[in-house]
């Protein structure tokens, strides 16, 4: 099929869910009342590192309440998230913990009649605790004689122990480093730092859980993935997965935030359990911000090159911070290079990754998991290397970077494809005229107060961790599809939407596939007890590998469909059509040769029902192959103030290559997004804790400050484009885009501002404070320079 | 610190944990008489933007409330005989912002205002809070100051009035005793051809000040007359620095002398270092903005001529009547009625229960949001009367005889969409939605004020509306679509 002939692919539609979600009607996990349900809390230790020594719930039970601890839980140690196969997952936590290890951490809980009861009762719970010293920072974590979090934790099924506060290393090496290093004629380096921010997802992580009279579970909750959930509740509580069902939620914005089972699941699990009613803990807001945060970067990075600008070798060591607790440290460790060898060819690499346990919220992945990271330290030392070699950045881009027929890596060094579809050079040319890359000025070489720069960086994201064979990363899906007595359709998917419209374009495809009006294709709602697996919506693969699910299974259906017609009709299935008949409003098969042998779909729909012989309709598996990367570029202008040090960003410009491009409305609002996030990562965004390991904020949404509405440049100032692309291993030519179009953002103001200012910053966010206080810097030596001169 | 004593003990900025004895007096006199009565444990809540968030984060733990809100005429701002104004301590921020004599005479002030805040917070956050409150990085303040504003007190021993200067302690400390109410500010009449301005650094939009910079400027031909100088955040409470100003009064307006005044005004601050800023920054962009204010307002005094006022001094409001709810003590409810969506609606009510968690639990009403419990994010925004306001900063109580609009009450009866929910699905101008909700009341109440925003308008009034997914752009769209307007291609 032509990406010119889609009726309903690539077509501006109204959303399946807008009225819904503009009436106040959608129900989130926080909205969801249950009768004779009880509400929960959470008793959080005020100590980021203690042991609990005693604890008395009597007051609390006399008021009432139901309460658990420590000795009410299973004791079974477990990981939130496990994508990574079970050999090798590293587990470190209970349910509740008698040992906290961050300001916050759940040591009981209670459910009562009421939130106020509830809340009364958690106070009434008397903890007594040891404190113990903490450890914030992951390089004084690593000292031999550092406070230590944990003794052993578990690795598959074996109990491991834990030596100077690190949660595992990875280390890489490919191609002779040494000789390339040695060979180079230009080597470039940086030590880059980023920060341990919050998602800011709009709704607070939330759990409501029925017990049901078979002694299983049913849970409404904040997830990405429900059958994760479900299998680790299994795993938590021994119940068979088939007693426990999980309800697909619209979820309010996750960013990553619900890449794993959240906390607040089998702790209000277990309070159903022993109360015997369903119960919701919905997290506050302070109690989601100790929850979870971005992986913080350390980074050491060299690139080598020839004078050419060809790249040869890189050396990288990474530093990260993980907090209280592991989630996929192992995997994230692999990523840290896979983003960087899948940015730019680069033979010869020498990688050291070190992820270390500090007594801070967890950190988890969060829109790009690294790639944002990494591409802030890739292409602002690739923008170095242009400037020293005296090329054009976009030049020694495109000279590199990894595109058609390459090797990529789409989740670490076990996730291996090649590059099918490649927009880049469309997505660099575009941007450049848009932006209008030829007024850019030399860096640094303006004077006067206002000074503007242009930069640009480009990325990209993995579409899945689809890979030719098994890894140690679990990566399929699968959908059902079925044709109903009217000739309408149901979609069954495990597939979890986030806001971006997956399940939206989950539809399209479907009803491009089958030719069938859109407002006849239904999204059914989701349990885990009807639906077949899908891992995650996680790794920008919800449309390439949830859909390329669906779309499969549409192609199975399709191919029943006209054997049934075939069969009515007395010709042969091969000689039939499938067209979509956009003024009857429904699908059309009809054989070419012989105009009087037609049927509608409703018509073979209609027949198989009234002749009581079946229903049409196919479910399958999917396990993508490949992971082909989305591609994305960024161009930026800004001002910056040299007497504040504020940046005013003037205009942007973001492009985008998705393969097809599903719903443009929806794709053009992830480029929206993502220029707002990055920004918010580049210039805005921090957290700080105090020596107790406590938030500063206190949790309060005071300080993790995200960009405002009037923190972007106005629509005149702003465009959005996509690259004309088609992904031969995606669904009707559509890979990923979500995470991508954050991950260069930061990159293209850091260069911007170099581009204004000639200074390079190495650390996010680029606070005005910094910036100030560089150019101080820079004045004070240059002033040095003709002082010595003179 | 909390109940519990620990310095990081868990609080729940979803509810009030905090109980209260609530009343409502219809005077001050009684106002008074309750604070004699209960002393200090007692505190005056008005729009209670800053009291609430206090009260969730436990660092203020009042056992009896007493709400200004059915006391009449304190919301008044009504021109006093010398010309100056007297502004009604509970008259609300854009009240303030938007009275013509205040933009006309006072434009520091209207500046202030306008800077303040989400368009929420500046529809329930009152002159009285902002002053009494004490911080230093109160926005109200510093232009009032320059001004010379007095504060109007009244207590059990009669009224009294302080110069503002001297009502400022300390952070969170003012002159105020602990019978006492603040009836309003006083703000002087000003010589003809005086000029204002306010300016404030912000990290994002609708942000607490890192520095704020209220001045207010006479000029005679080359020469300044007068100047006052007042700095927010970057001392323990606001402050004038008469050196600075001294090395302008009198003399004529150079580069230089601006340049020495800045720099005076930098060493004569005490900034500290905090999570939104440094002290070393706060000194150095004080200089700067102290140059570029004085440039500014410099070359506007050039263009202003005493201008005769057209407008009629009489711009106050007065309150809106109200049922009288008789006092709620703590744990203790009590029925209210009030109107939703165009509903007669009867709950039992504590003190203590916030209007969202009123609607989204007892009336079921689960499209209005929990976002951050202190009105930072816009989720859980609602029309009350017919205005923007946070819900989880309001009492449920004070809502007793009103009228609230949610996002259920949006649509038409019949469930024709409003053009702006048209508009967001036509326009792609949500994604996760769970923000959606709070943008449309936010939006309605912008439309129903401005029936055609320009882009600039939209931004201004969402600036307290915090969408995680969307990049705000194809918002925009949806609001220009709805009204009529003009849509940017892509």
């Amino acid at each position: 099929m032509e990406t010119k002939d889609f009726k309903i692919v690539g077509k501006v539609t109204r959303r399946k869910d807008g009225v819904a979600r503009v009436t106040g009607q959608e129900i989130y996990s926080t909205d969801v009342i249950l009768p004779r349900m009880l509400y929960a809390r959470t008793v959080a230790s005020p100590y980021a590192h203690a042991i609990v020594k005693s604890i008395d719930t009597s007051e609390a039970e006399a008021m009432g309440a139901v309460v658990i601890t420590f000795d009410d839980i299973p004791k079974v140690r477990y990981n939130e998230r496990i994508i990574t196969v079970p050999w090798v997952l590293h587990k470190d936590r209970y349910v509740l913990e008698n040992r906290a290890r961050r300001m916050g951490e759940a040591v009981a809980a209670v459910a009562a009649e009421t939130e106020e009861l509830a809340e009364k009762a958690a106070r009434a719970v008397k903890v007594e605790y040891e404190p113990l010293p903490v450890v914030l920072d992951p390089f004084e974590a690593m000292k031999p004689g550092a406070p230590q979090l944990y003794e052993t934790v578990m690795y598959g099924e074996k109990e491991i122990p834990i030596v100077n506060n690190i949660a595992c290393q990875r280390e890489l090496e490919e191609g002779d480093v040494d000789k390339a290093f040695a060979e180079a004629d230009i080597i470039v380096e940086g030590t880059f730092d980023t920060g341990k921010i919050y998602h800011a997802q709009m709704e607070p992580k939330t759990a409501v859980v029925q017990p049901e009279p078979n002694g299983g579970l049913t849970v409404w909750a904040t997830v990405q993935s429900i059958h994760n959930t479900r299998i680790v509740l299994g795993q938590i509580f021994g119940i068979p997965l088939s007693k426990i069902n999980v309800n697909r939620m619209t979820v309010g914005g996750s960013f990553g935030s619900s890449i794993q089972m959240n906390t607040v699941i089998p702790i209000c699990a277990a309070l159903a359990l022993k109360a015997r009613r369903p119960v919701k803990l919905m997290s506050t807001r302070e109690e989601d911000m100790n929850d979870h945060t971005r992986y913080p970067m350390h980074m050491h990075l060299q690139l080598a090159a020839k004078k050419d600008g060809t790249l040869i070798g890189a050396k990288e060591e990474v530093v990260v911070d993980i907090g209280a607790h592991i989630l996929q440290a192992y995997s994230y460790l692999g990523v840290m290079v896979g983003w960087l060898v899948s940015l730019y060819r680069i033979p010869n690499i020498r990688y050291r990754g070190v992820a270390v346990y500090t007594n801070k919220p967890p950190s988890c992945a969060m829109q790009g998991y690294g790639n944002p990271q990494v591409t802030f330290a890739a292409e602002s030392l690739m923008e170095e290397l242009a400037e020293k070699l005296g090329m054009d950045p976009l030049e020694l881009k495109l000279k590199n970077y990894v595109g058609l027929g390459d090797t990529f890596w789409g989740q670490g060094p076990m996730v291996r494809s090649i590059v099918r579809s490649d927009g880049v050079p469309e997505l660099l040319r575009r941007g450049a005229e848009l932006i209008g890359w030829q007024r850019r000025q030399p860096s640094g070489s303006q004077t006067g107060r206002y000074r503007r720069g242009i930069g640009m960086a480009r990325g990209f994201h993995t579409s899945s961790a689809g890979a030719p064979k098994p890894g140690d990363v679990i990566d399929f899906s699968g959908a059902m599809v079925k044709v109903n007595p009217d000739g309408s359709v149901d979609v069954v998917s495990a597939v979890v939407d986030h806001g971006g419209g997956t399940l939206e374009a989950m539809a399209k495809l479907v009803a491009e596939i089958l030719c069938v009006p859109l407002d006849k294709v239904n999204v059914a709602p989701a349990e885990t007890a009807s639906t077949l697996y899908d891992v995650c919506t996680h790794a920008t693969r919800g449309v390439y590998a949830g859909g390329g699910a669906a779309a499969r299974v549409a192609q199975m259906v399709r191919k029943e469909l006209l054997e049934t017609a075939a069969g009515y009709l007395g010709v042969y299935p091969e000689a039939l059509e499938l067209k979509l008949d956009e003024e009857a409003g429904e699908g059309v098969i009809f054989c070419p040769a012989i105009p009087e042998k037609r049927m509608t779909v409703r018509e073979v729909a209609h027949r198989c029902w009234t002749d009581s012989w079946k229903t049409i309709a196919a479910l399958d598996s999917y396990r993508p192959t490949n992971c082909p990367p989305a591609y994305v570029s960024v161009f930026v202008e800004v001002e910056v103030d040299t007497w504040t040090g504020i940046v005013r960003p003037l205009k942007a410009v973001m492009g985008g290559d998705a393969g097809t491009v599903v719903n443009p409305d929806m794709a053009h609002g992830q480029l929206e997004g993502g220029l707002s996030r990055g920004s918010g990562f580049a210039l805005y965004e921090s957290n700080a804790w105090d020596k107790d390991g406590a938030l500063v904020s206190k949790g309060f949404w005071v300080d993790a400050k995200t960009p405002g509405i009037t923190e972007t440049p106005p629509l005149k100032d702003f465009a959005s484009y996509f690259a004309a692309s088609y992904e031969p291993t995606g669904p009707l030519g559509a890979k990923g885009l979500g995470e991508a179009a954050t991950n260069p953002v930061a990159a293209a103001f850091a260069n911007a501002i170099y581009n204004a200012i000639g200074i390079r910053f190495y650390e996010l966010p680029i606070t005005p404070e910094k910036i100030l206080k560089a150019l101080e810097e820079k004045e004070q030596l240059q002033g040095a320079a003709v002082a010595q001169e003179r | 610190m909390g109940e519990n004593g620990h310095p990081h003990f868990q609080t729940n900025s979803h509810i009030l944990v905090n109980e209260f004895d609530y009343y409502e007096p219809t005077s001050v006199e009684e106002a008074i008489a309750l604070l004699q009565q209960h002393g200090e444990h007692a505190r005056l809540i008005a729009g209670g933007t800053h009291l609430l968030v206090l009260m969730k984060m436990e660092r203020e733990l009042p056992q009896v409330l007493i709400s200004l809100n059915k006391i009449p005429g304190l919301d008044a701002i009504t021109v006093n005989a010398d010309g100056g104004l007297t502004i009604g301590s509970r008259v609300n921020i854009r009240t303030l912002g938007e009275h013509p004599l205040v933009r006309a005479r006072y434009a520091g002030l209207a500046q202030a205002c306008d800077a303040f805040g989400s368009i929420q917070i500046e529809i329930m956050g009152t002159v009285g809070g902002n002053v009494c409150n004490g911080s230093p990085a109160a926005d109200l303040v510093p232009p009032l100051l320059v001004f010379g504003a007095e504060v109007l007190l009244k207590g059990a021993f009669g009224e009294r009035r302080v110069p503002l200067e001297k009502f400022l302690i300390k952070p969170g400390v003012t002159a105020i005793q602990p019978d006492e109410v603040m009836l309003g500010v006083i703000l002087p009449p000003l010589p003809e051809g005086t000029v204002s301005a306010f300016h404030k650094m912000v990290r994002v939009v609708a942000d607490l000040a890192k520095t704020s910079l209220a001045l207010m400027l006479v000029r005679d031909g080359e020469r300044v007359a007068d100047v006052h100088l007042a700095y927010g955040a970057v001392a323990p409470t606001v402050i004038r620095i008469p050196e600075a100003e001294a090395a302008l009064i009198g003399k004529t307006f150079t580069p230089e002398r601006v340049a020495q005044a800045a720099k005076i005004a930098s060493e004569h601050i005490t900034p500290i270092d905090d999570v939104r800023s440094s002290a070393w920054y706060r000194r150095r962009v004080v200089n700067v903005m102290t140059q570029d204010a004085l440039n500014a307002l410099w070359e506007e005094a050039g263009r202003v001529h005493a201008q005769p006022l057209a407008v009629s001094p009489n711009g106050a409001k007065s309150a809106v009547a109200g049922t009288v709810i008789p006092q709620i003590r703590r744990g203790e409810q009590r029925e209210i009625e009030f109107v939703v969506n165009g509903v007669k609606q009867r709950v039992r009510v504590s003190a203590n229960d916030l209007l969202l968690n009123v609607l989204r639990e007892k009336l079921q009403l689960t499209g209005t949001k929990y976002g951050c419990g202190i009105g930072e994010c816009g989720v859980c925004t609602v029309q009350l009367d017919g205005k923007a306001v946070f819900s989880c900063l309001t009492l449920a109580v004070e809502a007793a005889g009103r009228e609230v609009v949610t996002i259920e009450g949006m649509a038409k009866p019949d469930g024709s969409l409003h053009p702006l929910q048209d508009a967001f699905i036509e326009k792609g101008a949500f994604q996760c939605g769970y923000c959606t909700p709070g943008m449309l009341m936010t939006l309605k109440s912008l439309v129903e004020e401005n029936p055609q925003p320009s882009e600039e308008d939209i931004r201004s009034y969402l600036k307290g509306n915090r969408c995680r997914c969307t990049g705000y752009y194809s918002i925009v769209r949806a609001v220009l679509a709805a009204t009529g307007q003009t849509v940017p291609e892509r």
